[in-house]
């Protein structure tokens, strides 16, 4: 009976595994139904997924900006014994479009596996403009909309609110075609009280620019956009907590987004062609010069400070060159530029400093320095010049240098990048980044230095040792070759070389061979016949040693030995 | 077989290399046709792939012509890594950082660190793994001639003394060079500015100092969508992980 109650048992508690496993994934928005400026939430859930899930939110920048996220969840439950766990990544969105938006089903990746999410759809409303959120809004006011070449234009960012409201973030403008400079350091915006049309409005400055355009025509300077925690009102409420101090305590907060226009500068040329001199300076300036002391000795330096004072697009342009006197050396300038912090327009001093070293002894007139700029309070071109100066130079102890011509520096008339690399046969595989082969292979063969000794010391060992055994197993080969070479006495050659084979072959110690020993030592390894025939060939050869007038012929022995060596050799 | 496969895989290494060649020669024709955004993409689908110094530095000249400083001193960072001692890249990263709005002042070290910094920054790890072999290289071959008795003992010991210390000193080089690859990573700012936060939260209190375009910063910590930062004068905060690109 039990054993029926189990059978039914087990497949109820593996399907509740297998239900406890299954992982789905689901897409919601917190509103279906928003205006243009009102950020929405879009959260991805994956239910019972043991890791959080990855997404690729791509498919969503045609029609929507991230402003925030993803935030991660993770809830976990425990219901009647079974477990739920919950995973979910939030991002906040904004609308880029008007009218019926799409959020396409998207990839979510869970584990090992791939699962779709449901396709959501949204209706923007058209977003309220300025006059409609008049309640909140940015905005971007330039101090002026036409301008010259390197003018200042200032572009305040203010912006204006009837409710309470936090700044959460803000996203500064972008401008092609201008050199800007902050003029309001980054801190929280401080809120004052003004008046628009008889409405009471909150206003604080978000952001201020001085901008100096670089280049002619119609610029664009994106809007500045931010997102604000706005607070809602809420409905009355009568209770308990109905009362003005519990009311700071719950109140409630909307996500908005607003942004300013999109600004338009005009950037006009100027009035009447540039003078020759004219190195683009725009404003209103004084130019000064002095130097260290009016009298030094020859060889000894002396510092000429310029001093430029004013308003206007300081640290951007060059002074015109000094024409120094000849005979005197001139160092290439530091420069150094203070800004008064306090003002809108930029204004300060830049000052320079050459060092000149004299080298002849005389009097020394440095011509006054002009400075032509723009002023556009004017509308035209000014030119103002410094004092001359007078440097009166004594003969010193020093070597002075006379007529030689002293060199010039190439001076840059204006900066720009390096042209771009045109070689076509870089090495565009991707195998670069790969360990480089020469430095592999340094260290092998480094590797292989070191170790050569210990290689070279083994082998000769070995070479010495095994000196025996490789002369027995060459011992054939040896007397084939050294029975043909020429000798005063060939019989005795022949009879030596053959002794000299059964030595190394049998491993004999002894030096003193003859037909007698060697048919002993021979008895046992030979068959008869082959015996015979060596014993009668070392008696033949022996014997022709001390009668040269032999009757047989050397040729013929030299081959019969010959002949009986390689079959011996197959035996022993 | 083996052949065959290997024969295949050469064959399609050089299609591929072609293939890239051309895609970089269509880019620079892009490039001096002033159609600079057609450049970019095309140099981007190169570096998608493939890297090389040229591609980044052309990449990087691009994005200046097109007015986008941030991604430009990114790709003449990306440069600079590979080919440290190039002077055109060089060059255009100085001029690029002139444009840089912040001026941040790292604070001063001793003559020595910044001398050894310098001589880090202009080697890549290859350049070291590869003096450390030569080094090994000198080491044995002393080695042998001392062992054949060519030189003198004495000599032997000077020269390997010297040389165990160059094996020694670029090998440390080799080992602080890979830690800073592989430890420390880089990230070039690309709006025009951001605020920089105290926490990885968007609040409108927590805003701690602003930088601008381009101003390279070190990635210290992230959490999902934020980075922590630091700047090289020390200074610390968080920004949104989308306003980076990390070199």
């Amino acid at each position: 009976m039990y054993t029926g109650i189990l059978k039914k048992l087990i497949p109820l508690f593996a399907m509740s595994i297998y239900l406890q496993a299954q992982v789905s994934v689901s897409a919601s928005v917190d509103a279906n139904n928003i205006s243009k400026s009102e950020t929405f939430g879009f959260k991805i859930i994956a239910t019972n997924a043991d890791e959080s899930p990855s997404v690729d939110i791509s498919p969503l920048s045609t029609n929507f900006r991230v402003i925030s996220g993803p935030a991660q969840q993770t809830n976990i439950q425990w219901i009647n014994g079974a477990m739920t766990s919950t995973r979910s990544l939030t991002w906040t969105l904004l609308a880029m479009k008007n009218g019926k938006l799409n959020i396409p089903s998207m990839n979510v990746r869970v584990g090992n596996k791939n699962y779709k999410t449901n396709p959501i759809g949204i209706v923007v409303e058209k977003g309220l403009g300025k006059a409609q959120v008049a309640n909140l809004f940015i905005e971007a006011k330039p101090d002026k909309e036409q301008i010259h070449l390197g003018e200042q234009v200032t572009i305040t960012y203010r912006l204006f609110t009837r409710t309470n409201l936090s700044v959460e973030s803000i996203e500064y403008p972008k401008s092609i075609g201008f050199w800007s400079e902050d003029l309001l350091p980054a801190r929280t915006a401080r809120f004052n009280n003004t008046q628009i049309n008889g409405i009471n409005y909150k206003v604080a400055t978000l952001y201020k620019s001085a901008m100096f355009p670089t280049q002619i025509g119609k610029l664009r300077i994106s809007p500045m956009t931010a997102i604000c925690n706005v607070e809602v009102s809420q409905r009355k409420r009568r209770g308990v907590f109905d009362d003005p101090f519990f009311n700071s305590m719950f109140k409630e907060t909307q996500r908005k987004f607003i942004e300013s226009d999109t600004l338009t500068i005009n950037v006009v040329p100027y009035p009447e062609s540039p003078p020759v001199d004219f190195t683009g300076a725009v404003g209103s300036f004084t130019i000064n010069t002095w130097i260290d002391t009016p009298q030094v000795s020859v060889n000894e330096a002396v510092s000429l400070h310029v001093l430029l004072q004013g308003t206007g697009n300081l640290n951007q342009f060059k002074i015109n060159q000094i024409d120094f006197p000849q005979n005197m050396e001139v160092f290439p300038p530091t420069s150094s530029f203070k800004r008064d912090e306090f003002r809108d327009q930029i204004t300060g001093e830049q000052k320079f400093e050459y060092i000149l070293i004299p080298r002849q002894a005389g009097s020394y007139n440095i011509k006054s320095i002009p400075l032509t700029y723009f002023d556009p309070a004017l509308d035209q071109f000014l030119t103002i010049k410094s004092q001359p100066l007078v440097l009166t130079v004594s003969p010193g102890d020093g070597i002075a240098i006379n007529n030689k011509k002293i060199k010039e520096d190439v001076d840059l008339i204006a900066n720009d990048i390096r042209y771009i690399k045109t070689d076509p046969h870089i090495k565009l595989n991707p195998t670069n980044g790969v360990f480089p082969l020469w430095v592999l292979s340094s260290y092998i063969i480094s590797m292989g230095l070191f170790m050569f000794p210990t290689v070279f010391m083994r082998i000769n060992r070995y070479r010495d040792n095994s000196f025996d055994f490789r002369a027995n197993r060459a011992a054939l080969r040896a007397a084939l070759k050294d029975i043909n070479k020429d000798s005063s006495d060939p019989f005795a050659h022949t009879s030596f070389v053959m002794y000299k084979y059964f030595k190394t072959k049998l491993y004999l110690r002894s030096d003193n061979l003859d037909p007698l020993i060697l048919e002993n030592i021979l008895k046992s390894k030979l068959p008869p016949e082959l015996l015979d025939k060596t014993i009668s060939l070392a008696k033949i050869c022996d014997a022709s040693r001390f009668s040269p007038n032999s009757t047989k012929k050397i040729n013929d022995i030299i081959s019969e030995i010959k002949k009986l060596l390689t079959d011996i050799d197959k035996i022993l | 077989m083996m052949n065959k496969i290997l024969f295949i895989a050469a064959s399609l290494n050089i299609i591929i290399a072609q293939n890239y060649n051309e895609l970089f020669r269509i880019a620079n024709n892009h490039y001096n046709a002033d159609d600079f955004t057609q450049a970019i993409s095309s140099y981007e689908e190169i570096l998608a792939k493939v890297e090389h110094e040229d591609v980044y530095y052309n990449l990087g000249n691009a994005y200046y012509r097109n007015g986008d400083i941030g991604n430009s001193i990114w790709a003449f960072e990306k440069a600079k890594i590979l080919d440290p001692r190039d002077l055109d890249i060089d060059f255009n990263l100085h001029y690029l950082k002139t444009l840089v709005r912040d001026r941040i002042i790292p604070p001063d070290d001793l003559y020595i660190l910044s001398l050894y910094n310098a001589m880090i920054e202009k080697f890549t790890l290859f350049d070291l793994l590869g003096m450390v072999g030569i080094f090994f290289l000198l080491f044995g071959m002393i080695y042998i001639m001392n062992y054949f008795s060519i030189i003198t003992n004495r000599v032997n010991s000077v020269s390997g003394y010297m040389l165990f210390a160059f094996i020694f000193i670029f090998s440390w080089m080799g080992f602080d060079k890979y830690w800073s690859i592989s430890d420390r990573s880089y990230a070039v700012i690309l709006p025009t500015a951001i605020d920089v936060r105290s926490a990885p939260i968007m609040r409108g209190e927590n805003v701690v100092f602003r930088i601008h375009e381009g101003t390279k910063v070190e990635i210290q910590d992230s959490q999902i969508g934020w980075s922590e930062i630091i700047l090289l004068d020390g200074k610390k905060g968080w920004i949104p992980a989308n306003k980076l690109r990390e070199i």
